[in-house]
């Protein structure tokens, strides 16, 4: 039912709008162009509602990525509208229409299908926060040339026949270009101050672009001196606040989408300090480690004196290590092997010739890698692989070309079955801290991963 | 040499009075609190070294280092004192960590002669109960990691539940800390907290106005104002003023 609420809407509100725009600006009406005017609106946002209501929802269940699904959306609505124009022009108009009046029908039809899709999601938002304007200007600048640069292929798409007609176009429509240029910056800045003023999104959008359209307006005939008079045609009116409209819409939807796109970043970001946090308390109270190794030390104590003191430090140490970089993302290299051979050097004491271990000694002091991975992934191999003496499993710890590569034989235990989270889990930090992935690879019988190194920027 | 412990747990004084006897040492006694250690020194000639733990049973050592002047080489001895640690790194002093690592402590035997004498004279022993503040943090920063110097930063603000590093050259980094903890590490003669969301430096403040509240600036956003929130105005001239 809300969808049905949201297609009448989006079809008749327009459809109203169409009609007394053009009931105000003509004199005369012939029947046949109401009649073809009122078959033509009616069909057109019908098609395109259809599109953004229907049809989108229908996509957004599937579980495409966001590209596939966007560009499946355009395209529908794209064709839809093309076929609608192709039929009805040949029905009603038999001769005298062109490809490519169809063809910016369609074009016009995917652009305020995409407005309607945007108008949608802002609605159905319920909470509405202000947008902010945090990256770089040359962002920006980009940004508001894109504008300009849409705009005028659009209004040359829907206008102009073909390209051969692009330098006259120009020449003619000087004015136009100057306006858009115009409005696009005007828009941009007005959205800023309004933002400022704690407008919301509706609001703000409004009256950004009616303000951009007053104010580009007014530029535009100061700067190239056009005598200007009011009762012109009211058709350039619209033409001139859909132009300020596009633009402060263009430049709301990008605001909105950087937002999005931060606050994304920001849960993953927070999600995987949760992760690496709850490794580290896992680490530091781990009750089977502490238990484990006590018992070993004290069975040392007995049979093996010096054996008990040496395993004694390896433990201290491993725990000092534990309690100390708590809550840092990244670790020295040459401090986190140094911890690894002592947390390694425990395994070595419990079971002996069970494994061997070799672990690189040339390391950068300026190199740096994602805490708790290194363990996390020792922990891994001794958790999926067999400690026997008579075949030891072998763990080499190396550095080839900026990557950690830890490679270990494969002594599968009988009936292990693995979902590999602790190394998902790595890949997820590397993902979301560097936009780096961790390499896993299984050659002949090696299981290697690689962590990649990452180094203080200059 | 001669040598006396400071240490008020028993296995670990004999383990050390041990560990020194084998290396020739001549241990004269092990004092167990703090009381007892200002006591003997009054008494007694002060040997060549003292081995002191840090957290005895009635303080810590450094209440004995400011009551009286020691004319010993000193060897501080820790199982797990964050701040004291670092004030040590800081000051090259040196120390044992508990369990005590025999391989260390020949080390430490071997360089015996360029350990300081007393040493009260330089050092503000209160402060090693104090963390050491901070003077960088590490970000990411594309694919690869970035340093920040605190000296560079604006100000740390927090948005959405995450905080956020803003520096002098006006970008930001995400970072993986609380407001609370920042402001606990940062230097507080530098770092002001002057609302819930803001932790400012003080070196880029470039305006400080006063009307209903106090407002100021950072140098190369003049648009842009701070508020100082009203709970905070006394410190914040306090601090402002210092």
């Amino acid at each position: 039912m809300v969808l049905f609420k949201k297609f009448s809407i989006l079809v008749f509100l327009p459809f109203i709008v169409i009609s007394l725009i053009e009931i105000l600006s003509r004199s005369s009406f012939s029947e046949f162009q109401a009649v073809f005017l009122g078959i033509f609106s009616i069909g057109f946002f019908s098609i395109v509602s259809l599109n953004s209501v229907y049809v989108a929802d229908y996509f957004l269940k599937k579980k495409f990525s966001f590209f596939k699904k966007s560009s499946l959306l355009i395209l529908t609505t794209f064709i839809s509208v093309f076929l609608f124009s192709y039929l009805l022009n040949n029905m009603l108009r038999s001769s005298d229409y062109r490809i490519t009046t169809i063809f910016s029908q369609a074009t016009l039809g995917v652009c305020i299908f995409l407005l309607e899709y945007l108008v949608m999601s802002v609605l159905d938002k319920k909470e509405t926060k202000l947008v902010e304007f945090h990256d770089r200007k040359q962002v920006y600048v980009f940004l508001l040339s894109l504008i300009i640069f849409v705009e005028f292929a659009l209004f040359f798409l829907i206008s102009s026949r073909d390209a051969s007609n692009l330098y006259p176009f120009l020449m003619n429509n000087k004015l136009i270009l100057i306006y858009m240029f115009i409005s696009s910056i005007v828009s941009f800045f007005t959205i800023r101050l309004l933002t400022y003023m704690k407008c919301n999104t509706i609001l703000n959008v409004f009256l950004s672009s009616l303000g951009s359209m007053f104010f580009s307006l007014l530029f535009t005939v100061v700067l190239t001196q056009t005598k200007f008079t009011l009762n012109k045609h009211f058709g350039i009116y619209l033409i001139i606040y859909l132009i300020s409209l596009f633009s402060t819409l263009f430049i709301y939807v990008f605001l909105l989408y950087k937002m999005q796109i931060r606050e994304k970043n920001v849960l993953n970001f927070k999600l995987t300090q949760k992760n690496a946090q709850y490794l580290e308390l896992k680490n530091q109270i781990n009750p089977h480690f502490l238990f484990n190794n006590l018992n070993t030390l004290i069975s040392f104590i007995e049979d093996n004196p010096q054996k008990a003191i040496e395993f004694g430090h390896n433990l201290s140490n491993v725990y000092r290590h534990y309690l100390s970089n708590h809550t840092d993302d990244f670790v020295n290299l040459k401090t986190e092997l140094n911890f690894i051979k002592e947390y390694l050097e425990i395994y070595k004491a419990k079971f002996e010739n069970g494994f061997t271990f070799i672990i690189t000694n040339e390391v950068d002091s300026n190199a740096f890698i994602l805490s708790v991975s290194i363990q996390e992934i020792i922990d891994n191999i001794f958790k999926h692989n067999c400690l026997d003496e008579d075949n030891p499993l072998s763990i080499k710890i190396q550095i080839e070309h900026n990557f950690l590569v830890i490679s270990n034989s494969i002594l599968p235990k009988k009936a292990d079955f693995s979902n590999n989270t602790g190394l998902d889990n790595i890949n997820k930090r590397y993902e979301l801290l560097v936009n780096r992935s961790i390499v896993i690879n299984t050659i002949g019988d090696e299981f290697i991963v690689k962590l990649p190194i990452l180094e203080i920027e200059s | 040499m001669t040598v006396i412990i400071i240490e008020d747990e028993i296995p670990a004084g004999i383990r050390l009075e041990r560990l020194l006897k084998q290396h020739n040492f001549d241990v004269l006694t092990i004092l167990k609190s703090v009381k007892k250690a200002l006591v003997w020194l009054e008494e007694n000639n002060h040997p060549d070294i003292v081995f002191m733990d840090i957290k005895l049973s009635d303080g810590t050592c450094f209440d004995i280092l400011n009551h009286t002047k020691i004319n010993s080489k000193i060897v501080f001895t820790t199982a797990f004192d964050e701040y004291a640690l670092q004030a040590f790194n800081y000051n090259s002093i040196d120390y044992l960590l508990k369990p005590i690592n025999e391989e260390k402590l020949e080390r430490l035997i071997s360089k015996m002669d360029s350990l300081q004498i007393g040493f009260q004279n330089q050092i503000r022993w209160e402060s090693f109960n104090e963390k050491v503040t901070i003077e960088s943090y590490l970000v990411s920063s594309g694919t690869n990691i970035k340093k920040i110097i605190l000296d560079d930063v604006l100000f740390f603000y927090s948005e959405n539940n995450a905080t956020y590093i803003s520096t002098k050259e006006n970008r930001n980094f995400l970072i993986n800390k609380s407001l609370d903890k920042i402001e606990n590490e940062t230097n507080s003669n530098t770092f002001f907290r002057i609302n819930r969301k803001y932790i400012i430096n003080k070196k880029y403040i470039h305006l400080v106005k006063k009307s209903t509240s106090i407002v100021l600036s950072l140098s190369n956003l003049e648009s842009d104002f701070y508020e100082v929130s009203k709970s905070k105005t006394k410190k914040f001239i306090e601090w402002y003023g210092k």
